[in-house]
């Protein structure tokens, strides 16, 4: 099964316990379906990551993968793999604004 | 018209003069630091000494300054810097701004040389040159408080030097409160005036609004728009800007190391989470309801007892990471030292950082750095140079040059570890894995400056305009000028404080617009928003003009060849770099979309457009 490490920051990392964990993912993972599966791992987690009513990202988050912002690629529908690095942000000192990171 | 006047003081003759605020200039450049740039292009000759009588140095204040509109009480400073020979400038918030500006005053130009020590003194339609003796070679904290005592009035705001700026250190910094105007070396042009603080206390209402009913409007909108931001009011004002650790850790853009590899986990040891426990309360500028910033103080340990209002996070790169220091009470220290002493946090890091890697080569003796141990990571010799580059003492006098003048009197291989652009060192996101942060820094008029410019899409993610891959040159010309002139145009001129303008404008490109609806409602001139833009292309070009003057041309356009050789082994930008190539791809594009020929000279077309004509006779002999 392919792993992923993935990155985050501030009560995202209180919660998960420290700042990058590793995380098995399914064939076929996406964003979408790792960052499910971080947070059916720690269930802190549930409702910090996204919206319960649109399932979009919540609004203050940006993620990457492998450095790139989603949104540059096909959002949470972006395909995950062996060795990927996916980073949840937490831009404090600057707003990452309306978050529409459908593809 | 709401904008004050100009005071002019000439230290040499002791002449101090009153003028209207012209006309053109408000129009042209709205005011803050546009407008002083521009009389800098006017005033000052780009080839005068940057430490001479001939050099000037200005201060001014955007229209904002003194109104009812938050995050505004903001000075900027401006005069040819003596670390780079570009274009200085400088700005700072606090309480001096909206004190100055209550005396009736919209901007100062300080000319000539004092004889002797002196302060300025301004109250209301008032100003007087007055001896400083008894304050030369006071801390900054130290003039403050002595000078309020001698003036007897304790809500005198003060923006002064310390020992740096009078021993001519090329990076020192105007400290007003706790505040710094620290970057381009603008304390040692005041040093070199010999004047080591300027006074304030005024009581003067501002004159009347144009349009009292249209400013109230746009002042609600403005707090509407922070209320919204989902981060203003609740994790920047809990971390301050000390959060951007933990982000350019996670992107792996946080230098370390001169710049030899990216700052790992072990540095949110000095990231904003680390910092709440530090914090010993929140503090503010005139007139902000944030609260960001953080006072911060050392209990236990070497450094114990030393509390900052900061560090900031250019300065935990440059006191930190930079230096392989992941302790944050000896950043702490150092920020309160150089804030006491009036240096520029980021320069001074930066340039120790390129001295201990000289150190650790075997490039610099132990006998060059007066026996200390040099060493990466070693904060007590930080600390002990520290002081030594504030009082030009022992290798202090060397390091007080500034990377780049420093390196060359090193010689041999030592410039090439300088990481500097046109003089000025980098602050704290590497280039490599932002390219967009990469051509700002090259093209910037001030040099290596995140201030002007700041690629927000690749660091926070801002899609506006447009969502960004941060290590794709394809399009970041044009994200450059973006950053550069809109920026310019909603900052540099109006002064609104940048985190404002980052954290609850740029997000939904409310800039212009609410720009616009001020100056329309301050002013009551009929202005469109693609005019508000049209004073930061201003602003870019007469600096851009000033400094191919001054010398500068493509080459300087550049970043140091570690930047565009070495790629980052580890972290989320591994294996990046800005190649020659890069640079000369994206440099080609951005001159054609300003309208500037391939040597980077705006055309005769291009400034007719933005009415600066006049300009073009001086260019037309490069």
């Amino acid at each position: 099964m392919p792993t992923v490490t993935v990155r985050t920051m501030f009560e995202l990392a209180r919660i998960v316990g420290r700042p990058s964990v590793q995380l098995t993912v399914g064939a076929g993972a996406t964003v979408r379906t790792a960052l499910e599966g971080l947070e059916a791992a720690h269930g802190g987690l549930r409702g910090s990551l996204f919206d319960p009513g649109t399932g979009s990202l919540l609004s203050y988050l940006f993620v990457e993968l492998n450095g790139r912002d989603i949104r540059s690629l096909q959002g949470l529908e972006t395909p995950v793999g062996e060795g990927d690095a996916l980073s949840v942000l937490i831009p404090v000192a600057g707003g990452a604004g309306s978050n529409d990171n459908a593809p | 018209m709401i904008m004050g006047k100009i005071l002019r003081v000439n230290l040499t003759t002791r002449q101090i003069t009153q003028q209207p605020y012209p006309e053109v200039l408000a129009r042209q450049f709205m005011g803050g630091a546009a407008a002083a740039i521009k009389l800098l292009y006017d005033e000052v000759d780009p080839r005068v000494d940057a430490l001479g009588p001939d050099n000037k140095l200005i201060a001014s204040m955007g229209f904002l300054a003194g109104t009812s509109a938050p995050a505004t009480s903001r000075v900027a400073f401006v005069g040819k810097s003596p670390l780079s020979g570009t274009v200085g400038y400088s700005n700072s918030g606090g309480f001096f701004p909206n004190e100055l500006r209550a005396t009736g005053v919209q901007a100062i130009i300080v000319e000539g040389k004092a004889e002797a020590p002196v302060y300025l003194w301004i109250g209301d339609d008032r100003a007087e040159i007055r001896d400083a003796k008894d304050y030369w070679g006071l801390s900054t904290i130290d003039t403050q408080y002595y000078l309020q005592q001698a003036l007897h009035d304790g809500n005198i705001r003060i923006a002064c030097i310390g020992p740096a700026g009078e021993h001519l250190v090329k990076y020192a910094a105007i400290i007003n409160e706790r505040r710094a105007a620290g970057r381009k070396g603008l304390g040692a042009v005041m040093g070199a005036k010999n004047l080591k603080a300027i006074a304030v206390r005024g009581s003067k209402d501002l004159p009347p609004l144009a349009d009292p009913a249209a400013f109230k409007a746009a002042v609600q909108a403005l707090h509407a728009a922070m209320k919204d931001s989902p981060a203003l009011y609740h994790r920047f004002r809990n971390f301050g800007t000390a959060g951007n650790v933990e982000l350019t850790v996670g992107q792996g853009d946080m230098p370390a190391k001169n710049f030899q590899e990216p700052a790992g986990e072990e540095y949110l040891a000095i990231g904003g989470q680390a910092g709440t426990g530090y914090r010993v309360r929140h503090f503010t500028c005139d007139q902000c309801p944030v609260m960001a910033a953080q006072v911060r103080t050392v209990s236990s340990g070497p450094y114990a007892g030393y509390t900052s209002e900061g560090p900031e996070f250019e300065s935990l790169y440059s006191l930190g990471s930079d230096m392989c220091i992941a302790d944050m009470g000896a950043c702490i220290a150092m920020d309160r030292l150089c804030d006491e002493l009036g240096l520029d946090t980021v320069s001074f890091g930066a340039t120790v950082a390129m001295a201990m890697e000289l150190y650790e080569r075997g490039i610099l003796k132990p006998a060059d750095v007066d026996g200390l141990d040099l060493k990466f990571g070693n904060h007590a010799a930080a600390v002990a140079v520290l002081r030594k580059v504030a009082y030009r003492e022992g290798v202090g006098d060397l390091l007080a040059e500034g990377s780049r003048l420093a390196a060359e009197r090193i010689g041999g291989d030592a410039p090439k570890y300088a990481m500097h652009v046109k003089g000025l060192e980098f602050p704290g996101y590497d280039p490599r894995g932002l390219k967009a942060m990469g051509l700002n820094y090259m093209t910037t008029f001030t040099g290596a400056d995140h201030s002007r410019g700041h690629s927000e899409q690749e660091v926070f993610g801002i899609p506006v305009p447009q969502a960004v891959d941060r290590f794709a040159i394809e399009g970041k010309a044009a994200l450059t000028i973006f950053n550069q002139d809109v920026g310019a145009s909603v900052k540099d001129s109006s002064m609104l404080c940048t985190f404002v303008v980052r954290l609850a404008l740029l997000p939904k490109n409310l800039g212009p617009k609410l720009i616009t609806d001020f100056w329309r409602a301050a002013q009551g001139y009929d202005v469109t928003p693609e005019e508000v833009v049209r004073v930061g292309e201003r602003m870019t070009n007469v600096a851009r003009a000033w400094n191919l003057r001054a010398g500068f041309t493509r080459k300087d356009d550049t970043l140091p060849e570690r930047l565009m050789t070495e790629a980052l082994q580890t972290g989320a930008s591994k294996g990046h770099v800005i190649s020659p190539a890069d640079r000369d791809r994206m440099l080609d594009e951005y001159y054609s979309l300003h309208g500037w020929d391939a040597r980077g000279v705006p055309t005769p077309e291009r400034l007719k457009g933005l009415g600066l004509e006049t300009l073009a006779a001086n260019l037309a002999r490069l």
